[in-house]
């Protein structure tokens, strides 16, 4: 029963990550590999605040937002000029400074040890220590992201961003600041990722930086991309697919040895064949890559 | 020890011009990111593992390895690309596919060989001292082969048949077609040569450093920046582009560590993207209009 409250609340964690990531792959139509870096900063930045700022956990998650977004922005103003594929390369390298940032600066991260004993959330005067209470905790926590998702997808500034990806050169005829629409999806998508590092640190209660590796941002992009782009209910798809898989395989009862790589094959395939037979996922509206 | 620095930049250098050259012949003329070619560059180094490990001769062992990665490089674009390049396909396609390639052919390798480090069977022989700087006799190996196939193709690039038309391909493919020129054969020859140079570079590492499944990542991402930094469709100008990543990694190296060494990398392709987009030896376009 606990193994399958841990599932749900690691299937909810990453079930904000993709939405927020969907913003950025499926309405701007760029690939971008730099999510997981996003969702580092925000689980560092929220574990530190907590643990030597003293504050609590809401304040030091609102921080670990304001700080990822200040990041975003830099990150999208450098790379959002770019061509399509270029822009895939510079948040490639992005990726990897943000790694080797938190990997090396062992004055501030404690570099490969990790940080341990991240506190539990406290929530006037309750901790939320259990497994159950956890999973209430993080289904509140999701249910409002995926709310403010839901209804940004809705708004008028969204409708803005599927133009872009359509037809960007009509956009631009219209008057509309292109970079900057491009860019604000960008920073909100950064900002929504480290709620969910947020999240992680919390739950887990132990970080290093081999959770938020280039990996795991192409774990992230796998989900988005075979979930089914620029729609809501595509990245959803996508995070039950790719975190229910794994349980499959457990039951087929294989060795855990190579069982990390089989896993990635499976990944790797679907990936292939997708691209070459479904461009859209299996749930999206969008042909992926059309800038 | 400044000029031990530069030698050692140098060594690096050589090493990542050879991948670059391979990645830039492809990229130039298919103008799409070969993620794939990292996976190339790590079959290379595993099949010399396995013909040397049944006890063939060494030399045999090498040239088989390298024709063997040929067939494995031209294998990816007949699977894979190909049909993605019969459907005209965007380029963010090939992005996904290629990068599935990548992992997919690193995870059964490791399933096959395992993930811990592997030293290949070679001793690594005496070192070789010039006047206060010391190099294995394999950096000077490295460093002679990157002469070597810089110069042939340089002339290649420039004074052959084959090495105009893919200059032109580059350009303009279109109107090449036009010409009677049989795209498909050419795209094969351009992933045979790439793969040929990855093959090369992944050898030579791997006889200095040893193998293990992930090798194939930095050495791309090194090569990917050299091609950028160097204005995409000169070798002159990757092969300026490959140094000035060894050296400023060698010189991070000895002034911090060299768990720095990447970060330091990307810095250099970030702060380039910011500044200008084209190349070290300049281009009349922009790299990212190419």
């Amino acid at each position: 029963m606990n193994y399958a409250f841990h599932l749900l609340i690691m299937i909810e964690i990453y079930a904000i990550l993709a939405l927020s990531l969907n913003l950025v792959v499926g309405y701007t139509g760029l690939l971008s590999l730099s999510h997981a870096a996003f969702y580092g900063l925000g689980a560092y930045a929220s574990a530190l605040l907590m643990m030597h700022a003293g504050l609590n956990f809401f304040p030091s998650l609102a921080f670990a937002v304001f700080i990822t977004a200040i990041f975003s922005l830099c990150i999208g103003y450098t790379s959002l000029k770019l061509r399509g594929d270029y822009f895939a390369i510079s948040s490639f390298a992005f990726q990897v400074i943000i790694f080797g940032i938190l990997y090396n600066w062992v004055g501030l991260t404690r570099g490969p040890y990790g940080i341990v004993g991240i506190p539990r959330p406290g929530l006037f005067g309750f901790k939320v220590d259990t497994l159950p209470e956890f999973f209430v905790f993080t289904t509140n926590i999701t249910v409002l992201v995926i709310y403010f998702k839901y209804s940004l997808y809705k708004s008028p500034f969204c409708t803005v961003l599927k133009a872009i990806r359509e037809e960007e050169q009509a956009v631009v005829s219209m008057g509309k600041n292109v970079v900057r629409f491009k860019i604000l999806a960008f920073v909100i998508s950064g900002g929504v990722a480290a709620i969910a590092g947020g999240l992680y640190a919390v739950y887990i209660t132990y970080i290093d930086p081999t959770s938020f590796t280039l990996d795991e941002s192409i774990f992230i992009l796998a989900i988005v991309l075979i979930g089914g782009t620029g729609n809501f209910k595509g990245p959803i798809v996508g995070v039950l697919f790719m975190l229910l898989i794994p349980e499959f395989l457990r039951f087929v009862g294989l060795p855990d040895s190579i069982a990390h790589n089989l896993r990635q094959i499976i990944y790797a395939l679907i990936l292939i064949l997708l691209a070459r037979f479904r461009p859209w996922g299996i749930a999206g509206d969008k042909e992926l890559g059309s800038v | 020890m400044i000029l031990q620095l530069i030698a050692n930049g140098i060594i690096t250098g050589s090493l990542i011009s050879i991948m670059a050259i391979g990645f830039g012949v492809i990229y130039s003329t298919t103008n799409f990111f070969h993620i794939a070619y990292g996976a190339v560059y790590t079959v290379a180094a595993y099949l010399l593992y396995a013909l040397l490990s049944w006890h063939l001769p060494f030399a045999i062992s090498i040239i088989l390895a390298i024709i063997l990665t040929i067939v494995a490089g031209i294998l990816i674009e007949f699977l894979v690309y190909k049909p993605l390049h019969e459907k005209r396909a965007s380029h963010g396609i090939y992005l996904i596919s290629s990068l599935g390639v990548y992992i997919l052919i690193i995870n059964i390798i490791a399933l096959i060989f395992g993930n811990e480090t592997k030293l290949l069977s070679y001793e690594i022989g005496a070192s070789v001292h010039l006047g206060g700087i010391i190099l294995t006799k394999i950096q000077v190996v490295q460093f002679f082969t990157f002469l070597i196939l810089a110069i042939l193709s340089l002339f290649f690039m420039h004074y052959t048949r084959i090495g105009k038309t893919i200059q032109a391909m580059g350009c303009n493919a279109r109107l090449l077609e036009f010409r009677g020129v049989n795209l498909q054969k050419m795209r094969f020859i351009v992933f045979a040569i790439g793969s040929f140079f990855a093959s090369i570079a992944a050898i030579l590492t791997g006889l200095d450093v040893g193998l293990d499944p992930y090798m194939g990542m930095m050495p791309l991402l090194n090569a990917v920046t050299a091609v950028i930094l160097g204005g995409v469709k000169r070798i002159e100008g990757t092969i300026a582009g490959a140094f000035f990543i060894g050296m400023s990694q060698n010189l991070v190296v000895w002034y911090f560590s060299g768990r720095w060494e990447s970060v330091v990398t990307f810095s250099v392709l970030i702060v380039f993207f910011l500044y200008q987009s084209g190349g070290v030896l300049k281009m009349k376009k922009r790299a990212e209009e190419l």
